[in-house]
């Protein structure tokens, strides 16, 4: 490990050096599954990813990026966008989840698609109705493309532009996008103290939601069907696409709730528009199946039960969970 | 005599993992003399010969197949000598992919050439079919070539990105089925069911994969596509609807994948005579 760092600083023939970048590791947030020993961060790789997430060139029309379906100010979702449009317009099935605190989850998309985050890119990129693109023809544009070839060479020690080196550069990128500093965030380091409908909230959160939204992440990270009726449109079997076991029938990963208030519309097919519609769905609109997550069971009656009074201070206690720092941080903007 | 010799330089080579000859006990570092290895993936359907495009007589399954594509990755390769000692050889070096296909842009690839695998008497082969959870977790770190291999080979899903460990397609004919296309791809499904399997194969028995700077041996292993759906597991193409693409069908097949594979036999060639 510490030979790859080394060499990492000295990466370049011409004395160029190349800077680690240390991630900042909140202390309340669960261990990082990102392996940075095997693409350690360094501060050209970072911005080489940053660059890419923005580039358009990773679709077929040369027009549609990450961050055109993943905007920062909805902690990079498509706001207002049920289904996302990919290019030619056209429209997929799912609601474009956040891209956040990356470097903690242990699967990725909404039926565990992969569970590597370098693999992850490839995903929306040969999709057709999203960038219908291959990657060896990105990596042949952006080896056209004027500025790519010095940018891979000063954040890499083999400086090539290929498909290894584009991906390590958008994982570098997507594991510094880490979201701890909301009011919640400044509560737990005892820098801000919560309302007392926030703190109510926070109670019946701890008591109804923490066991699927569970740990700093607000997810377990698991699959689980949560009783939606599924559309019969799509009949999105959501992780057992990926299994192929009918024990995984419309399950899909428990989603994070940071960031939640300006990630609507909800649920993977943005079904909801509001958390007051989530809620009052918990509520009473549960429905039961052969696959149903048994938490939803509770004797004889499906979902999760509240009040109006509840439902009003866990609204409360979720608004604490944005991070405007995130939503605001240049580093992260197209610029 | 020689055999001892070669048999103690094998162990002292597993133990300093192929550093420099700096130090020696037994003053028998001369003999050091690392050879090159191929191994010949020969397919065959049932025991005949498989011709890509042709099709094959009627499976225990009652499912008669055209072949059009059998790819598959070869990976963690182990030879073991006849004491049991294991020499491994280096992982980043040991992902392959073996492919007939109909496609005939794709350069057909039957054979590895394993380097620099120490001296000795070889008598068995184990390796992986597919992408362990190790290298998985690597990411693209290091897997740039193999990547880009993989994908020309038709190696690799998009849509749940990863490796397909093998990809098994072509067509096929029951009672009640004619001509339909069928897919087999082989692939990591979760965590928990990654059908990545191993298997050890023994050379026959009283041969020997002999290996130093003076051989070329050439080892022929025999691969039975038809024991991909029949070995153990009986697999019917239509009880899945054509397509096993993950679920109880692919744990099934990886089941059966060990069972596909055999050491036919050994041609201990000199160095510069290739044959066969």
């Amino acid at each position: 490990m510490i030979l790859t760092l080394i060499g990492c600083q000295n990466n370049d023939d011409d004395g160029y050096t190349n800077v680690l970048v240390e991630l900042e590791v909140p202390a309340h947030f669960p261990e990082v599954t990102y392996n940075l020993t095997n693409n350690p961060l360094t501060k050209n790789g970072i911005e080489l990813g940053r660059k890419l997430f923005y580039e358009g060139a990773v679709s077929s029309t040369g027009t549609v990026s990450c961050g055109t379906c993943h905007e920062q100010k909805y902690a990079f979702t498509h706001h207002g966008h049920t289904f996302s449009h990919g290019v030619n317009d056209l429209e997929g099935t799912r609601n474009t989840p956040p891209v956040q605190n990356m470097a903690f989850l242990e699967n990725f998309a909404w039926d565990g698609a992969t569970g590597h985050l370098d693999l992850f890119p490839i995903i929306p990129i040969t999709t057709e109705v999203e960038m219908n693109e291959t990657l060896e023809s990105v990596i042949e544009k952006l080896k056209n493309k004027a500025g790519y070839k010095a940018l891979f060479a000063d954040a890499f020690d083999d400086g090539e532009v290929n498909s290894e080196n584009f991906l390590l550069a958008l994982s570098q990128f997507m594991v510094t996008m880490v979201s701890a500093d909301a009011k919640y965030d400044k509560y737990i380091r005892n820098e801000e103290q919560l309302t007392e409908d926030e703190q109510q909230g926070l109670a019946i959160f701890e008591q109804k939601c923490a066991s699927c939204h569970a740990t700093a992440l607000f997810s377990d990270g698991s699959f689980r069907n949560n009783g939606l009726q599924p559309n019969p449109k799509l009949n999105d079997l959501g992780r057992s696409k990926v299994t192929g076991f009918e024990a995984d029938n419309y399950k899909f990963k428990v989603p994070s709730l940071r960031n939640i208030a300006v990630t609507a519309p909800y649920m993977h097919d943005g079904r909801f528009g509001s958390l007051e519609a989530v809620l009052a769905f918990y509520n009473s609109g549960v429905v039961d199946s052969n696959t149903l997550d048994p938490l939803l069971h509770n004797n004889g009656s499906l979902g999760i039960p509240t009040t109006e009074q509840e439902r009003t201070v866990l609204i409360a206690f979720l608004n604490t969970l944005t991070d405007n720092t995130f939503l605001e941080d240049d580093r992260f903007s197209e610029k | 005599m020689k055999t001892n010799i070669l048999k103690s330089i094998l162990v002292s080579f597993s133990l300093i993992a192929l550093a420099s000859c700096s130090s020696d006990d037994d003053g028998e570092m001369d003999n050091v003399n690392p050879g090159m290895v191929t191994i010949e993936f020969d397919s065959n359907f049932a025991g005949n010969e498989l011709t890509i495009g042709n099709a094959n007589t009627a499976n225990t399954n009652g499912e008669a197949l055209t072949v059009t594509r059998f790819n598959y990755i070869v990976s963690n390769i182990v030879l073991i000598d006849e004491d049991g000692m294991e020499y491994t050889y280096p992982k980043e070096n040991s992902y392959f992919i073996i492919s007939e296909d109909s496609n005939d842009a794709l350069a057909d690839n039957t054979s590895i050439v394993l380097n620099d695998v120490p001296a000795g008497k070889y008598t068995a082969i184990k390796f992986g079919v597919g992408v362990d959870k190790e290298k998985y977790d690597q990411g693209l770190s290091g897997a740039g070539d193999f990547w880009d291999a993989a994908q020309e080979y038709d190696m690799t899903w998009s849509w749940a990105a990863g490796y397909k460990y093998i990809n098994f397609e072509g067509t096929y004919t029951s009672a009640t089925i004619t001509d339909e296309a069928y897919k087999v791809h082989l692939g990591r499904a979760s965590d928990e069911v990654t059908n990545y399997t191993e298997t050890t194969i023994n050379v026959p028995s009283g041969s020997a994969i002999i290996v130093n700077e003076d051989m070329a041996p050439e080892v022929h292993v025999t691969t039975d596509a038809s024991a991909l759906l029949t070995a153990s597991e009986a697999v019917s193409l239509e009880a899945y609807g054509n397509a096993i693409m993950g679920g109880e069908g692919a744990v099934k097949v990886a089941t059966n994948v060990p069972l596909v594979f055999a050491v036919d036999h050994v041609h201990n060639n000199e160095a510069g005579n290739s044959s066969h």
